[in-house]
């Protein structure tokens, strides 16, 4: 063998080698990440670690949480991993820890706004949290975490909290929500009922994608949206959509490059939408007009 | 020989053209997908005259496409199918952490009279105080005084069925009337579930909520045909065969035919579909009144023929067979998710790393033959080359 032919037979041999010595550690700690997450021993005092952590991917989460399963998909569902921690005063008590990664910080907050509860309490947990008499949910970064109290009608709040603050502490990522909301962070929109959509925003297939917000206008309440990811011509042609299934139908011209349309929807009632180049908002389920177009114009500046 | 190659392509060939051709790629002949493609189109025109038929011993009327309300933000969007003649709603405690039921509730506003309302108790609550707290905080959720038909949600064996305290807990809602009927959802060994049902001296349960679809096999069947005929009320789930991007079929949509092809069993009741847009409710609602004709049977076979390289059950019974210890199933479960519906190779080569080098497709260099054999007909030999071309 010349020198030639052994360096070429060497590459040969080696490349391979360390590809595999490249990409296994990669994956292997992605999974390990999910795993580090759970706290090994106990959950807060009086809770203590039942069995090992179960993973769930794609094909096996509907093994855990049944056809619900199906709600996470579109928020870039990747794996979940779930503990169970039994209450050492009340045996049969447990507590269930679920963390899901999701696709995205906002996937992960779209998931998590699906579950809010009205009535639940705010903890500082993760990037937000809401904490309700059995249950609570919360996310930071790219993972939702979803903690309940099972085997009991009389679930312990704070044992609850104080689980999630222990979770969360071994969480990679700050408390920052996704900047995609900052767009709707004014006065009048109610904080606590912002929602993420990922496809099918209002019920309509050719509203992709977007947030969903309650406000407050003059007095009046209201539904406002927000288009997310849309060029000037995906937003006119979600406009012209829009446009065609409202009755009552009327253009106006909202400034440069901007058109209001105002119409009566067969499903909401009266709606107001804007579109500004890529920008297409609207609100709807509102009983007064005034001050939606001004709201609709900042909201697309 | 799988039936894409009888038909003149081999299996890459099949595999491009399944998931990025358009449907005259997929169909035999361009006349063919051309009727297919117009028939398609007409089906998803106006809203027909709903269909009703009887929930087993219940006697509830139901409309035989329900609506699964599990996927649906917009309580609207339920009214709107209300609106249509569809009248049973499937939801359940546990989804969205019972925010479900509250949209739900919100859909029935001021037409609680027209809907039946169908929910679950959590999966894990058996005891009688558990069942009890569970219906009563469905109830509020709900905002209303009686659940038509509450479910065990997910049972996957006979024992759950026979649980005397859970029983107590659902008799006792039942003479409250809190409760008018009590069923079942199984997707998980799903004939014993139906056939413990059916065995029941006591009759407890009216109704099963059943995983059911055009790959569902025979022993499903016919525990459903023997629980039908018991009294026992039939409705279909997961009528779609799960989770593969179907958009590269183009027009030819097979989720009508897979929701016509459960439908057509008489023995089914109805089928509760998730629908989320008004797109889909207008779909499947448009499958009332239509029966399962030939184009739904081509239509199925391309469906199936596209998934068909993908589709594996991951039962592993293929693994007795293997000298080399290779875990086959989730060696094909990474392939799917780089080749199937899900198109996600960072998700593919994570769960491909997973396994012990020696468990991998690496392992089946050594054999000069594969001796493990798919219940199903997958070429596990190819698949498991495949996995080494595009995992290792």
């Amino acid at each position: 063998m010349n020198v030639k032919s052994f360096i070429n037979f060497s590459l040969r041999l080696l490349l391979p080698a360390l590809l595999l010595l490249f990409s296994a550690p990669i994956s292997a700690l992605a999974a390990g990440d999910m795993e580090g997450i759970i706290p090994p021993l106990s959950c807060g005092a009086g809770w203590k670690v039942e069995g090992k952590p179960l993973f769930y991917d794609r094909d096996t989460l509907s093994d855990r949480i049944d056809g619900e399963a199906e709600l996470y998909f579109p928020y870039g569902f990747e794996r979940m991993v779930a503990a169970r921690y039994a209450s050492e005063k009340d045996p049969g008590t447990g507590m269930d820890v679920e963390i899901y990664r999701m696709g995205s910080l906002l996937d992960a907050f779209g998931i998590y706004a699906n579950y809010r509860q009205k009535d639940g309490r705010v903890f500082s947990i993760g990037a937000e949290s809401n904490l309700s008499a059995s249950q609570l949910f919360f996310y930071q970064s790219r993972l939702f975490v979803h903690i309940q109290v099972t085997g009991t009608d009389n679930a312990n709040p704070d044992a609850l909290a104080e689980c999630g603050r222990a979770v969360a502490a071994r969480m990679p990522g700050n408390k920052n929500g996704p900047t995609e909301l900052s767009v709707i962070d004014r006065p009048e929109v109610v904080k606590g009922t912002e929602r993420y959509l990922p496809q099918s925003l209002l019920g309509y297939d050719f509203l992709n994608r977007g947030i969903l917000a309650d406000a407050v206008v003059e007095g009046t309440n209201l539904q406002i949206f927000l288009l997310l990811g849309t060029t000037v011509e995906s937003a006119s042609a979600a406009f012209d959509r829009f446009r065609s299934q409202l009755a009552q139908a009327k253009i106006e011209s909202g400034g440069k490059s901007a058109a209001f349309l105002e119409g009566v929807d067969h499903l909401y009632g009266p709606v107001i939408v804007l579109k500004k180049g890529e920008c297409l908002a609207g609100a709807l389920k509102f009983s007064g007009k005034k001050g939606i177009q001004a709201l609709l114009k900042n909201v697309c500046n | 020989m799988g039936s894409a190659e009888k038909k003149g392509m081999n299996r890459r060939t099949f595999i491009k053209a399944g998931m990025v051709g358009t449907a005259t790629a997929l169909i035999a002949t361009p006349a063919l997908a051309d009727t297919l493609e117009k028939m398609a189109e007409s089906e998803r025109t106006a809203f027909p005259k709903p269909v009703y038929r009887t929930l087993g011993r219940t006697g509830l009327k139901i409309s035989v496409v329900s609506f699964g309300a599990m996927l649906t933000p917009e309580p609207e969007v339920i009214r709107a199918a209300i609106e249509q003649g569809v009248n049973y709603i499937d939801t359940a405690r546990k989804y969205m952490g019972g925010k479900n039921e509250e949209i739900v509730g919100k859909a029935v506003e001021g037409m609680r009279d027209k809907v039946f309302i169908a929910s679950k108790t959590l999966p894990e609550s058996k005891t009688k105080a558990e069942i009890i707290r569970d219906v009563e905080t469905s109830l509020k959720a709900l905002g209303t005084g009686h659940i038509d038909v509450i479910q065990l949600h997910n049972v996957t064996d006979r024992g759950r069925i026979f649980i005397a305290e859970t029983r107590e807990a659902l008799a006792l809602l039942k003479k409250q009337g809190k409760v008018r009927f009590c069923g079942v959802t199984t997707h998980k060994n799903e004939a014993e579930v139906l056939n413990a049902l059916v065995d029941d001296p006591d009759r407890f349960f009216a109704t099963c909520l059943v995983k059911y679809n055009f790959k569902s096999d025979k022993e499903i069947s016919a525990a459903i045909d023997r629980a039908a005929l018991a009294g026992i009320g039939i409705i279909a789930m997961k009528t779609q065969a799960g989770g593969y991007d179907t958009t590269a079929l183009g027009k030819i949509s097979p989720h009508q035919a897979a929701l016509k092809w459960a439908l057509q069993n008489p023995r089914v009741t109805a089928a509760i579909p998730g629908m989320k847009d008004m797109t889909q409710l207008r779909e499947d609602i448009a499958v009332m009144g239509m029966s399962f004709n030939y184009a739904d049977v081509r239509r199925l076979d391309r469906y199936a023929e596209a998934i068909a390289p993908f589709y594996c059950n991951f039962c592993g019974s293929c693994e007795a067979g293997c000298t080399k210890g290779v875990e086959i199933s989730t060696v094909n479960r990474a392939l799917m998710y780089a080749e199937g519906g899900y198109r996600d190779i960072s998700l593919a080569r994570a769960t491909y790393a997973e396994l012990p080098r020696q468990a991998t497709a690496v392992a089946c260099v050594d054999c000069e033959s594969c001796a493990a054999r798919c219940v199903n007909g997958i070429d596990i030999a190819a698949k498991m080359e495949r996995a080494r071309a595009v995992l290792s």
